[in-house]
């Protein structure tokens, strides 16, 4: 390498720097003695060679480095009042903790009675999102509206309003009407209630969709026979016994909810028996379903309202061409108040 | 007593000093800055009683926020280049308290980055060459500003170009060489800048960057040693995508390390 003073200055320069981190000053001044003569000479050869330029640089770096450097910035001694702080912090630290395990039957997974979904108490994301889910269970849905909605007019409807998704909608309205059938699959069942060919109606509520009626074009239905005639009869006397003897409202509602009572009870085994001659009908009541902290205030009425005003063009529905399909016994119970008859149609 | 040329410095630091806390316009700022910091780098270190007395107007200018936050640019980097021309007179003592020297440390970092511009760059030159030459980085590291020492490593490795300065280059090394050798614990995110630069497809993409970052391990090989496997580890790449010298620390070839400091030596 006889002659390559460029190399030898950056190899110079390597080592001076290694020598001064050791604090071999020795050798450092001796390396230092070295890199200016290789500078020298490199500075010879440029100038017999190269042009100006160069020179411009050489001197620029020779008037940069006309500074005497004596002192430099060494590191602080340790403080040792300062080191104790971080001590107790990371004692702190390495000692956190969430939950005890005493050996609780929940610890791990709890079903939440309400929503039925399983999470991790004292689990911060599981909480969280179990939190969220139960909201969206109970209360319904989060929903902000549609640029484009078929809003279903209804002169009872007070507060909220139901909006109508056809099978032609877009994708987009899809989307929630997916997420709100997974919400009603959870009490009905998975899998069968939504398909090619049907008209979903959403209750929508203080930005919640509350609730939910699938309907489908049918062509026959079978009228429900009722259970037992004496039923029905122990249910005519008692209403008339009661408006006779007292007159008033409060007993008329007490009255009334008793007799609805009854009626369920009567009506749980979920059993029901039809015609065996079949009914022409139009439209079929696939799935209703009401988000539970919403339920009992008529939301389920509005939704039926709307199929009979909607479902068929410029034809009005009764009561009683409504078909539902194998009904819960909240749902028989539903149509047997809706149409006023226990012989509603089913399909 | 005071020759002549010390008196006239004297008089000329105070008059400027004192014009520096009184005027605010940027065209009248940049002369100001400029005559200071060619005052400043005229003194040598260990300056004489009366040159100190005669530093303190502008020390507390440059410190003010009128100053330090000034909105143009230009005058940002001629504040910060005689700041750091103040910490070379002042060595080995820091000319300001820790709060103050945090926030100038901020302004350094952040200075590195005009390192890549066309305009201005030369001032990034002057704080470089200041902050390696007195080893400023040292008072950084005692302040605990491990986010400002990784913030230079990435404006280092990032804006390396071959046109620069040869000795500004070695700045860079200095300086990361030293944050290495004299910190205490050496974080890994401190170390990623670091190997992002010696990755093998970085050799063709940035070569400057390379040849840095491979000088800087090499020079802090024995200790880096405990902390580069993890490091390599965590990056998500093989260790054989990195240069030589990573392979090499971290299968303990201390001997090959060995073998190439004795033929620099012999050389």
């Amino acid at each position: 390498m006889l002659g390559d003073y460029e190399v030898a200055l950056s190899n110079y320069r390597l080592i001076s720097t290694e020598y001064k981190i050791d604090k071999a000053w020795k050798r450092y001044a001796g390396v230092q003695m070295q890199s200016k003569i290789s500078a020298f000479f490199k500075s010879t050869t440029s100038d017999s060679s190269s042009v100006s330029a160069d020179n411009d640089d050489d001197l620029s770096i020779w008037e940069k480095q006309q500074h005497h450097i004596i002192n430099t910035y060494t590191r602080r001694p340790p403080n040792p009042n300062a080191v104790i702080p971080s001590v107790v912090k990371n004692k702190k630290r390495s000692y956190a903790q969430f939950h005890l395990d005493f050996g609780q039957s929940d610890f791990l997974l709890r079903a939440c009675s309400t929503c039925g979904i399983n999470f991790t108490p004292g689990d911060p994301d599981d909480e969280k999102s179990h939190n969220h889910f139960h909201k969206s269970y109970t209360q319904g849905i989060q929903f902000r509206g549609w640029t484009k909605e078929n809003v279903i007019p209804l002169p009872t409807l007070e507060a909220g309003r139901i909006i109508l998704v056809s099978e032609i909608d877009l994708t987009s309205h899809r989307r929630i009407v997916e997420q709100v059938v997974s919400m009603m699959e959870i009490e009905l069942g998975c899998g069968w209630i939504l398909h090619d060919l049907f008209k979903v109606y959403l209750f929508v509520s203080l930005h919640r969709v509350v609730g939910c009626l699938v309907a489908e074009p049918i062509e026959k239905a079978f009228k429900v026979v009722s259970g037992s005639p004496d039923s029905v009869k122990k249910r005519e006397v008692r209403t008339r016994s009661t408006t006779f003897r007292f007159g008033n409202v409060i007993f008329q509602r007490e009255v009334e909810k008793k007799v609805a009572s009854l009626s369920d009870s009567e009506r749980m085994e979920g059993a029901i028996f039809c015609d065996s001659k079949p009914t022409i009908a139009a439209c079929g009541i696939r799935a209703i379903w009401v988000a539970p902290s919403n339920r009992r205030k008529g939301i389920a009425s509005k939704l039926l309202d709307a199929v009979r005003k909607s479902f068929c063009k410029d034809l009005e529905l009764e009561r009683s061409q409504l078909a539902f399909s194998q009904p819960t016994s909240a749902g028989k119970a539903l149509a047997t108040s809706y149409t006023g008859t226990g012989s509603f149609l089913a399909y | 007593m005071m020759n002549a040329s010390e008196r006239n410095a004297t008089t000329k630091l105070r008059r400027v000093g004192k014009k520096l806390l009184k005027k605010s316009s940027v065209h009248k700022l940049l002369p100001l800055l400029q005559k200071l910091e060619s005052l400043l780098s005229s003194l040598e270190q260990e300056p004489t009683e009366p040159i100190q007395e005669s530093l303190v107007p502008s020390k507390k200018a440059l410190i003010s926020d009128k100053l330090l936050r000034h909105t143009d640019e230009d005058v940002k980097l001629s504040v910060l280049s005689c700041i750091t021309e103040i910490t070379r007179i002042t060595a080995p003592d820091a000319p300001y308290d820790d709060e103050q020297m945090k926030e100038i440390f901020k302004l350094i970092a952040a200075s590195f980055e005009k390192l890549s511009h066309i305009s201005g760059h030369e001032k990034a030159l002057d704080i470089l060459d200041n902050v390696d030459k007195v080893k400023l980085c040292m008072v950084m590291l005692d302040l605990e500003c491990n986010d400002l020492a990784i913030e230079m490593f990435k404006h280092f490795l990032r804006f390396i170009r071959s046109n620069h300065p040869r000795n500004a280059i070695h700045s860079m090394e200095s300086i990361m060489t030293l944050i290495l050798q004299e910190s205490d614990d050496i974080s890994p995110d401190l170390l990623r800048p670091l190997l992002d630069s010696v990755w093998n497809e970085n050799k063709a993409l940035s070569p400057m960057s390379w040849i840095l970052g491979e000088k800087v391990i090499r020079n802090c090989a024995v200790k880096l040693k405990p902390y580069l496997m993890k490091a390599v580890e965590s990056s998500g790449r093989a260790l054989n995508e990195y240069a030589d010298i990573v392979t090499d620390i971290c299968q303990n070839k201390s001997e090959s390390v060995n073998v190439i400091f004795q033929m620099v030596l012999n050389f």
